[in-house]
């Protein structure tokens, strides 16, 4: 576990350095997942939150971001979710065929 | 016979009655048709996935305990005979994606489109055009990128349970995930434009 924190601690030391400056929107890209699945370290999500509070395009996109993996979630689950009527009548026989056999 | 419950139709199963299983097959085989489909993407691949979904079903009634709603029991087994096929597939070569990510300027500037979407998440799942939208481009994206994406985001399991379910490392899974939902924002982003028109 203290090589993992050494790890990260050492990796976004290589990234930011020791004086707080901003990520690249490049940067800002390969931390979103692990933002979103609240993986990150508290130094990690403080720089992140530093690019979205100064980057409008960073912004605009990890809202479009979340919209995007909320619409994901709901269009299947919802009670309106495409589900065809029936089960093809052939399927249905077969299944049952299958359980006597 | 005339079923009023889920608790009835269950017991009728578990003595083995045979318009309770044919019931069940025609109330609940739908959605585990959906199910195959999505995560296998093909209509006959899905059919087979959902007879031995049944079939399994069938050879495991007896130990179903109504902890959850038999719907529930029989999407599971659907996802794993589902999950089990993708596992047999030969491996495929990673489709590239690239032209969906996002793209930098040589500053490591974003230089996206701006999203803008013109209703709330709820008001977009409410017309009807868009979930079918939405749903046709996961369908279109690369099978590696819309299995996972599925997986995680539609049937809700970790980052650990997708890396197992298709023998893969967690590292490759959380990589193409991201990928998969930027890629999803980017076909979806003509769609604002039309709602607005």
């Amino acid at each position: 576990m203290n090589a993992i924190i050494e790890y990260f601690r050492k990796l976004m030391s290589s990234l930011f350095g020791s004086t707080g400056r901003m990520m690249s929107c490049a940067e800002f890209e390969s931390f979103i997942l692990d933002y979103l699945d609240d993986d990150l370290t508290p130094e990690q999500r403080a720089i992140f939150e530093r690019h979205i509070a100064a980057c409008d395009a960073c912004r605009d996109y990890l809202v479009g971001y979340q919209q995007t993996v909320a619409l994901g979630q709901t269009v299947f689950t919802s009670p309106e979710a495409p589900v065809p009527r029936e089960v093809p009548e052939e399927l249905v026989e077969g299944i049952l065929k299958a359980r006597s056999s | 016979m005339t079923l009023v419950s889920e608790s009835e139709l269950i017991l009728a199963l578990k003595r083995g009655d045979d318009l309770a299983y044919e019931r069940m097959v025609r109330e609940y085989g739908p959605r585990m048709l959906a199910v195959a489909q999505r995560l296998l993407g093909d209509a006959a691949e899905a059919e087979d996935c959902v007879q031995e979904a049944f079939l399994s079903a069938f050879r495991n009634l007896e130990t179903f305990e109504a902890r959850s709603a038999l719907g529930t029991w029989l999407h599971r087994i659907a996802v794993n005979a589902a999950l089990a096929k993708i596992r047999k597939r030969p491996a495929k070569p990673e489709e590239p994606i690239d032209d969906l990510l996002p793209h930098f300027d040589q500053g490591g500037r974003r230089v996206d489109p701006s999203w803008h979407s013109p209703l709330s998440i709820e008001q977009l799942v409410a017309e009807r055009q868009v979930r079918e939208a939405v749903a046709a481009k996961i369908d279109s994206l690369p099978e590696l990128y819309r299995t996972v994406l599925l997986l995680r985001d539609v049937e809700g399991l970790d980052t650990r349970e997708v890396a197992n379910a298709l023998n893969t490392s967690e590292e490759a899974v959380k990589t193409r995930l991201h990928r998969a939902r930027a890629a999803l924002k980017t076909l979806l982003q003509p769609l604002w434009k039309e709602l607005r028109q």
